[in-house]
């Protein structure tokens, strides 16, 4: 394969971070700053003081040359995200509702933006770890539930279903073709072995 | 037993998979099976003569058992057939791994094939692990062409020159440049090793070594790989 062996298949997380980097942001220019056309998207007419939506990627950039300040999303605080740990100490059977990409998004913004954020930098930080660690021990519970036919990850985020995906996957496979073989009680037991066999991928 | 070198092969092929680079072709043990194929197929055919005998006669005890001998001498030749397989297809995908990679091979026999860069010097063999290699584990990044049989340098250079057929359709895009997506436009350099004189659109710098650079990315992508520069971060 082309591909090195640890890209097949999953992510890594600095193409998360690059996927998270598509999406859109509001933004406070501090200058004004004509249409681009770019190939992906137009950066409409940035006017001062006037909030726009525009890629993370782009307002990032501008950031960097102080060109304009990000209006941070309205997950990002603390009184939220503390709501939001409640909730996962409140139901241990579930993930509690958070954005797709809430880890990249707040690490991007702590790192890149953090003059921009409404509550201090080491609170933001302390709750997120919170609640990365209080997800975390609940997907490794989940782990249990692992069976031949599906897995049901509502309100997980892509990082964390990236993190468990190497696992799982291999696991739910093995457990598949063990149970087709307790399945097949026909004739061709042993044809069915035989292909089983060459289907195997190799992760011993 | 049947089977038992192609077996010890195998265990090897096993050890080196994830070695980052090739080690040397096994060409005894290779010999020693494709012999005992030949001998199995001698037998194989006696078999086949015997059962031809046998058939005209009653005697249908021995012609069982014949029968089954012959499955057996056929399904050792199939195995032995597979394990050589399964060992030059692990080679072979090691090869175009690192040709994709875009690094000269260590030279240390007289067939040497070094790529085209803008830099005045060939690459010696040196054992520096480049920067982008670094986080790619179980991969191979280096090569040594001694290390492959006659066949397997063929194919190494074919595959090189479809490679570079094939990214001839594509002028403008590195398609074997970094895999990692990209974040900065313009980066920080810092010149590893002497190179010699380096153009970009920002006009040409020389490389010394230690001496540090605020460049687009792109421009210089091709040294990183080759390990002229190394990323600040």
């Amino acid at each position: 394969m082309v591909l090195p062996k640890n890209l097949q298949g999953n992510l890594m997380p600095s193409e998360i971070t690059f996927l998270a980097e598509n999406e859109l942001i509001t933004i406070l220019p501090r200058y004004s700053i004509k249409k681009i056309d770019l190939i992906g998207t137009s950066i409409p007419n940035l006017r001062a003081m006037r909030r726009e939506l525009v890629p993370l990627w782009v307002a990032l950039i501008l950031k960097s040359q102080d060109k304009c300040n990000i209006v941070p999303p309205k997950w990002l605080t603390v009184a939220y995200l503390k709501e939001r740990y409640d909730d996962e100490i409140r139901k241990p059977l579930q993930f509690s509702d958070l954005p797709w990409n809430w880890l990249e998004l707040s690490k991007i913004l702590l790192e890149k933006a953090p003059d921009d954020l409404s509550d201090p930098v080491d609170q933001l930080r302390t709750v997120i770890q919170d609640l990365r660690e209080t997800r975390l021990v609940k997907s490794k519970k989940g782990l249990k539930e692992l069976n031949e036919s599906n897995i049901q990850l509502n309100g997980l985020s892509l990082l964390e279903i990236n993190e468990l995906r190497p696992f799982v996957i291999p696991v739910m496979n093995k457990l598949r073709q063990l149970y087709e073989t307790t399945q097949n009680n026909t004739v061709n037991t042993g044809d069915q072995e035989m292909e089983d066999a060459s289907d195997d991928d190799d992760d011993a | 037993m049947f089977g038992d070198t192609a077996n010890k092969l195998i265990l090897d092929g096993k050890r080196s998979s994830n070695l980052s680079n090739i080690p040397i072709y096994q060409s005894d043990l290779v010999k020693s099976i494709v012999r005992e194929t030949n001998d199995l197929n001698k037998d194989a055919e006696y078999l086949i003569e015997e059962q031809e005998q046998l058939q005209g006669t009653q005697d249908q005890e021995n012609s069982k058992i014949n029968q089954c001998q012959l499955f057996v001498t056929h399904l050792s030749m199939r195995r032995n057939k597979r394990c050589l397989l399964a060992y030059e297809k692990l080679r072979a995908d090691k090869i175009t791994e690192f040709c994709w990679l875009n690094i000269d091979p260590i030279e240390t026999s007289t067939s040497s094939s070094s790529t085209n860069t803008n830099v005045n010097q060939s690459a010696n063999s040196n054992n520096a692990v480049n920067p982008l290699t670094k986080n790619l584990n179980n991969y191979t990044t280096s090569l040594d062409l001694n290390n492959l049989n006659h066949f397997e340098q063929d194919f190494f250079k074919q595959y090189q020159d479809l490679i570079m057929e094939f990214k001839s359709s594509f002028e403008d895009i590195d398609l074997s440049g970094d895999l990692n997506p990209p974040t900065n436009i313009f980066i920080d350099v810092r010149v590893l090793k002497d190179g010699g004189e380096v153009t970009t659109e920002y006009g040409s710098f020389n490389l010394i070594k230690d001496s540090q650079f605020f460049v687009r990315k792109s421009d210089v992508e091709r040294l990183i790989q080759q390990g002229y520069l190394e990323e600040i971060i």
